[in-house]
């Protein structure tokens, strides 16, 4: 059919950002209703309804994660590389360190965080560099029994910086381990580390994911130290009601807990 | 003296396109709190009409789009108008740099990163507690932004100036019912009030700050010589504006 001047064709891109609309949209809705029934149902419902609401509040919180990690993955498969800033390593890393007493109180895993030198800069997006950080810490509370132990370590190594995050877990799936490792990360969409190599990929960066030698995995992120490089401050903060809001770093660490200890 | 606000309702837009959205907001709203009355909007046109025509609104919930515009749109559009509510901005982590990104630097704007309603309701308590209170704690906010440290006891008169001048539907007469009411009230003179107004004015008017000058401009003091009178009187008009 020939098609006049002002027909055009039907684009076949994936409409990205009004699906990711609606989607959120939708789940935050459905959480709110969720929210409403539970404040009503405390203290007339019974056991098991008040047992159902708890489970739709964390089957939302991973409804929601899911899809934020298959955005996440689309948008750095698809969308151009930002152009490149400076930032502090070490400020993400704290972010990280914040949440310590809460990981031990929840998850009963203990965090230690070293950070070499006082701040880090380096040059890339802020914003990937907390999506990496935050999927590696992820992984590793995943992998990690109650009472095991994670090191997210910061140093330099002859003319790189290197960032590690060593966990005592279930280790990368082999033979002796596979059902082990498939029952601890059962429930997740696995997009984490292909989320990391892309982040890596687009900042220049390397990354190689190795078994700890005392069992375990360990990730490594090699960052080339960039003369003169200078911070140009932390990733945006944003106000609410007068208070720094916490940072998506840390929020999302939060609702991983909080969806980690739903799971138990 | 002493005043509270008459209507204690905090008068707050609900925006989206979604009536599922408004509905469940403005329910567990109403259910938490009397203090805070809700209109609900699914336009955005309408929205920036009624508040462009000042209908006391005083924090703006957006939730994402709404029916005639995104939400892009309808923050750009918001941030010119010259009187601008508070702003709470309901969105998911995901898009919160593509919202800041559009607000405008000069109003306030709370964020809620999460979409719980109690999150909400906190905040909206909290814009609250920025917009009630006293008189004299909203005059207290005022004269601060006019570049007068507080407490001040020229300032002092002045709010009581205009409580004694609320109580009357007329006008009173300045020095002999409004400053005499305020120098026993304080146990002073009225010619300290009397000189204490007056330099408090003169202050004013050599400062110059921006928050004082955006005040006599919308309030037609601008280009007039201001005295006690037309100040308390100005003032007096505000605190019936803010309902009390």
């Amino acid at each position: 059919m020939r098609q006049t001047p002002q027909e055009q064709p039907e684009s076949m891109e994936f409409p990205r950002r009004e699906f990711e609309s609606v989607c959120f949209h939708a789940i935050g809705l459905v959480d709110q209703n969720r929210e409403y029934l539970q404040m009503h149902l405390r203290e007339s419902g019974d056991a098991p309804t008040r047992q159902a609401l708890a489970d739709m509040e964390l089957q939302t919180v991973r409804l929601e994660r899911t899809l934020s990690e298959m955005m996440d993955l689309m948008a750095l498969e698809e969308d151009p590389v930002p152009s490149r800033r400076g930032f502090d390593l070490c400020s993400v890393l704290r972010q990280a360190a914040s949440l310590r007493e809460e990981m031990a109180r929840q998850a009963k895993v203990h965090l230690t965080v070293s950070c070499e030198p006082d701040t880090c800069p380096v040059l890339g997006s802020p914003e990937e560099a907390e999506l990496m950080v935050f999927h590696l810490l992820s992984n590793a509370l995943r992998a990690s029994a109650p009472g095991g132990k994670i090191v997210l370590r910061l140093c330099r190594a002859e003319d790189a910086w290197q960032l590690t995050v060593t966990d005592h877990g279930c280790g990368l799936p082999g033979p002796a381990n596979w059902q082990e490792n498939r029952r601890r990360f059962l429930g997740g969409a696995g997009a984490g580390l292909k989320i990391c190599r892309a982040v890596c990929r687009r900042a220049g960066w390397g990354f190689a994911l190795e078994a700890g030698s005392g069992g375990g995995a360990e990730a490594v992120v090699t960052l080339p130290v960039e003369p003169e490089t200078a911070a140009s401050g932390d990733t945006i903060a944003l106000h609410a009601a007068g208070e720094v809001l916490p940072s998506r770093l840390r929020w999302q660490l939060e609702r991983e807990l909080h969806l980690l200890a739903g799971n138990a | 003296m002493s005043s509270e606000r008459k209507n204690t309702g905090l008068r707050v837009a609900l925006a989206s396109y979604d009536v599922h959205q408004l509905r469940v907001w403005h329910q567990y709203i109403a259910e938490q709190s009397a203090e805070i009355l809700c209109s609900e909007y699914r336009s955005g046109e309408e929205l920036l009409q009624s508040l462009k025509q000042g209908r006391n609104t005083e924090v703006v919930v957006l939730g994402g789009p709404l029916e005639d515009m995104d939400s892009r749109e309808f923050l750009e559009r918001m941030s010119r108008l010259q009187q601008k509510p508070l702003l709470l901005l309901q969105d998911n982590a995901r898009r919160e740099r593509t919202a800041v990104s559009s607000l405008s630097p000069d109003g306030p704007c709370y964020l809620i990163r999460q979409s719980s309603l109690k999150e909400l309701l906190a905040s909206l308590l909290t814009a609250a507690g920025q917009e009630s209170g006293t008189l004299e704690q909203r005059f207290g906010r005022m004269y601060q932004e006019w570049g007068i440290i507080q407490p001040d006891s020229n300032c002092d008169y002045l709010t009581e100036a205009v409580l004694i001048a609320s109580q009357s539907k007329g006008k009173l007469a300045i020095r002999k019912e409004i400053l005499q009411g305020v120098a026993e009230h304080h146990n002073v003179t009225v010619a300290a009030v009397d000189s204490g107004l007056r330099r408090l004015i003169d202050a004013l008017e050599t400062r110059q700050m921006p928050a004082w000058k955006a005040f006599k401009g919308k309030t037609h003091l601008a280009g007039q010589k201001v005295t006690a009178g037309k100040l308390i009187y100005t003032l007096r008009a505000i605190s019936q504006e803010y309902g009390y």
